[in-house]
Parts: C-alpha cells; structure tokens; sequence
C-alpha cells in the first residue's frame, strides 16, 4: 500500500527526514512515534503531497507520489482521508455541512451527500448532532467529526496527524479505538502521536521517529489471539 | 450532471465570497465604474469627433460673414453666378441674432455683432474649396467659416483630449487592479481554512479558484452596467443638444446617431472589465492559492 524508500526531506539546511525506508500494507495499522520535531509531521505531510521529499521515493498503491505533477494531487488526496490535530471544522457551519463540504467541491449528489454523511456520522455515533455547531461539541466530538469527515468518500488510506494532540488520555483512547475500528473494516490506517503510553495499550505496529531517523519499527506486545 | 452541480456551487461559493467582502464591493465597483465610464467616454468622444470628421468632409455648406456696409444683395447674386454654387441664402444680421438670442438666451442690450451672413450650397463636396478660394478675395468678405477649416481645429483638441482621458484611464485602472487584488486577496486569507480543506480532500484547483474568478467577473460586469448609464445620458441630452446648438453658429448638415456605437462602446467596457477584473483575480488566486 505504502512504500517509503530512502526518503530524505530538508528544509534549508535542516534535515527533517533521514533516509527513512519502510512499507506498509493494506488494512494495516500504524503508529508513527516520536518526539516533538522528531518528523512524524513531515512523513504525513509527504504522504498527502502537502510538502514533497527531497530524495527517495514515495509510492501509495503504486503512484509514485514523489514525482506526481501538481495537477494530479487532488486525485491522490481523493484516495485518503486526513486527520488532523486541531480538528479544522468550519466554525459557522453545522456538522453535517461541515462534512458536506468536500464532497459538494467534488460534485456529489446532495442524495448521495445525504447518504454518505450519515453513514459517516452513524460511525463516529454522532448522527443526532448533524444539525450542531462545532462550537456547541466538546474536543472529542469534534475530533470525531474530523474522522468523519475523512472517511466520507471511503477512502482505503487514513492519514491522522496527532489527532489526539488537543484531547485528554481518556478521550484520546476513544479516539485510537475509533481509529483501530476503521482499520478493521479494511482501511489502511496512519497515525502519528507524541504519546507513547497510549500506543503501547494497542498491539499495533509502530514507527519510532527520533531525529529525522527511523529508529525502531516493531509490534508492540502482539496479541496473543492474533 | 456532475459538471453542472460544481458550476452551481461554484457560483453559491460566489454569492458567498460576494457577501462576504461587504464594504469593499461598494469600493471595488465604484473605482470601476468611474475607470469604465472615463474610458467609455472616451471612446465615445472619439467615435462623435470622427463622425463630425466624416460629416464635415461631406459639407456641401458654407458660411460666408459680410463687412458692414457690404452690398449682401448683390455678393449673393455675384457667388450664385458660379457655376459650382447651387444655392445662395441670404440670412440678415437681424434673423441671425433673433435667432442666435433664442438658442443662447443672449440679451439685447450690447447691440447686434453679428453680420450679414450668406450660406452658399455647391454641388458638389469636392467644389467646396475652390469655391471658398474663389470668393475670398470678393471685397465685402469678412470671414469664410467652412468645414475643413473647423476640421484642424478639431483634430488638434481631439489628439489632446484622447490621449489626456487615456492617461487618467490608465491610471486609474492600475488602482482598479491594486484594489480587485487586496480584496481578493483578503477575502482568500480569510477563507484560508475552507480553501485547505478543499484542498486536502482532493477538489479540483479550478473548483477551488472558480469563485475568486467569478467574483471578479461579478464586478466587471456591474461596474460596466452602471458606467454605461452617464454615456447614454450624455449620448441622450447633452450631444444632442450640442449638435443643434452647432448648426445654430454653422450651416452644416449633421446626419449621425451614435446609438449603434454606444452599444459597441458599451460591449468594449464590458469586455475590459470582465478581463482586467478576472486576470486579476486569477493573478492573486495563483500566487496566494497553493494546491
């Protein structure tokens, strides 16, 4: 699904990513831990074509994503849904137009709107807030309508950045759980986080990013009915 | 299908982006208007000059002001005996100042200064100058007043209008475009997030430049409906009541109606507007709108 070959990313002089090399499969889960400044933004970022490696090479289902030209991005981030720390919801829109709004960009059915964002909001069990502000949720809820909003197009890669960064532990582990039921259902998930103790309550993969190097890439404590 | 519900939303988006910018639209279209309507005017001036130009060329007229004491009867019977002459009229100095009080309002008190005036018609337009060089020595003559004349005149005026108008036109379109830009330009930081999100779930780059665009095109399109509106006013009143004002002071046959002119003036404004207003916007979209 994923593929990262000796990727390297600088800003100037300052070398975010070094030589990271790593795959990931489809369905798969992942955690990308790290320190602040550790890259994990940067990784994500490359994925979704929001910054672009400087060397190595970047493919998702076999699209070279390192040399995709600018007017071919919108189809790659058609394929993804991303999630992102402080949520991004439109303040003076409700939740259901809050997660309407991409796919009215992309021409879909208001039926087909209807249907897809009510599915997308009987997920994240928030269907009876449709009607609410952004404002009128708590950090949780709102985080929540991001993921629904991310997996409204049914996209088969999730890319979360720090999705749990504003939210406290308790919250944050609804969040992971949500995350992990949307992998079960097939998707291929990401997710990076500062927040070592939560991930090692999951038995998931994860990547430990310290310096801009791939320092650890391991199962933490596999189940033992896996 | 697909393709028409994005062009819908891109004009909601539109209404939006339109609603959102309050004041400033108010700004916007009132530098446009009076950038669009100079320019017009312009236009307009140089499309009347040309036409009085084709008008004068075709004079078959002209005006011929005695010396006092002059023999008008027979001056008039001297220039009709000319073979090119068609036509002699003889207009008392008496007539013409009765008639030039009741078109400009002028009082009786200071006396009479206007002459005896002959209008000599020839046959033919191109008999008119020889005609003129023929008669100008006739002892009696004051002046002669005929087209070609009056024409130098009005190129000089017009070369210096036009390129006047054309220099404030230009000038204020640069501020036109400074404006257009810094308001679209805010309204795009303030969308910021809407735009990001557009962005990161794949919507097409035009989708997401569209409403700047048309939102430019919105303030062409009005300002040059309102920019209009002082042209035919202008057009409706004040030239026509110029033009028989100046058949008052000269025998000449103006035959011109610049209305189908106006409507092309009218296109031209348009197309100016919708285009400096849209490259506009798509300047700013480009350079603050990353995909």
């Amino acid at each position: 699904m994923i593929k990262f070959k000796n990727v390297s990313k600088f800003y100037g002089p300052i070398k975010a990513l070094d030589n990271i090399s790593f795959d990931v499969e489809a369905g798969e889960m992942v955690f990308v831990v790290g320190p602040s400044g550790a890259g994990k933004s940067t990784l994500m970022k490359l994925l979704y074509r929001e910054e672009k490696n400087t060397h190595g090479q970047i493919s998702i289902n076999n699209i070279d994503v390192s040399s995709l030209s600018s007017d071919k991005i919108p189809y790659l981030r058609r394929r993804m849904g991303i999630i992102f720390q402080d949520f991004k919801l439109l303040p003076n829109k409700t939740i259901f137009d809050n997660i309407a709004y991409g796919l009215r960009g992309l021409g879909v059915s208001e039926f087909e709107i209807q249907k897809r964002v009510g599915g997308a909001l009987n997920l994240v069990a928030l269907l009876d807030r449709a009607n609410a502000y952004p404002d009128e949720l708590s950090g949780g809820e709102q985080q929540r309508i991001g993921i629904a909003r991310a997996i409204v197009q049914g996209p088969p890669l999730v890319i979360a950045d720090e999705p749990t960064g504003n939210l406290d532990p308790k919250t944050s582990i609804e969040i992971f759980n949500l995350l992990k039921s949307i992998s079960l259902r097939g998707t291929t998930v990401l997710v990076s986080t500062h927040n070592h103790k939560i991930v090692k309550e999951f038995r998931e993969r994860v990547l430990v990013l310290e310096g801009g190097k791939l320092v650890n890439d391991t199962i933490l404590n596999p189940s033992p009915y896996a | 299908m697909r393709s028409l519900r994005i062009i819908w939303r891109i004009l909601k988006e539109t209404y939006q982006s339109i609603k959102f910018s309050g004041m400033s639209n108010f700004m916007v279209i009132s530098i446009l208007t009076v950038t669009l309507a100079l320019f017009g005017g312009v236009l307009q001036f140089n499309s009347s000059i040309k036409q009085i130009y084709q008008n004068l060329d075709n004079q078959l007229e002209f005006s011929v002001y005695l010396l006092d004491g002059a023999e008008t009867k027979s001056l008039a019977n001297k220039i009709s005996q000319i073979e090119e002459v068609k036509k002699v009229d003889i207009i008392p100095k008496s007539v013409a100042w009765k008639n030039f009080r009741a078109k400009f309002g002028f009082s009786n008190e200071a006396g009479n200064p206007l002459p005896d005036t002959l209008h000599v018609n020839v046959r033919k337009a191109q008999d008119l100058k020889p005609v003129v060089e023929k008669i100008k020595n006739y002892s009696g003559i004051e002046q002669i007043s005929y087209a070609p004349e009056l024409f130098q005149g009005l190129k000089r005026v017009r070369s210096i209008l036009f390129s006047f108008g054309l220099f404030i036109t230009l000038i204020l379109a640069i501020s036109t475009i400074t404006i257009i830009s810094n308001t679209i330009q805010l309204i795009i930081k303030s969308r910021s997030l809407e735009i990001k999100i557009l962005r990161l779930v794949g919507v097409d780059d035009w989708f997401i430049r569209g409403p700047f665009i048309t939102h430019g095109i919105f303030y062409g399109v009005v300002s040059a409906f309102i920019a209009i509106i002082p042209l035919l006013i202008f057009q409706k009143f004040i030239w026509n009541s110029f033009q028989s004002s100046f058949k008052t002071i000269m025998p000449l046959t103006f035959n011109f109606d610049s209305s189908n002119e106006l409507g092309l003036i009218f296109f031209i404004m348009l197309l100016t507007g919708v285009t400096v207003c849209s490259a506009s916007s798509y300047m700013v979209t480009s350079r603050y709108i990353k995909i």
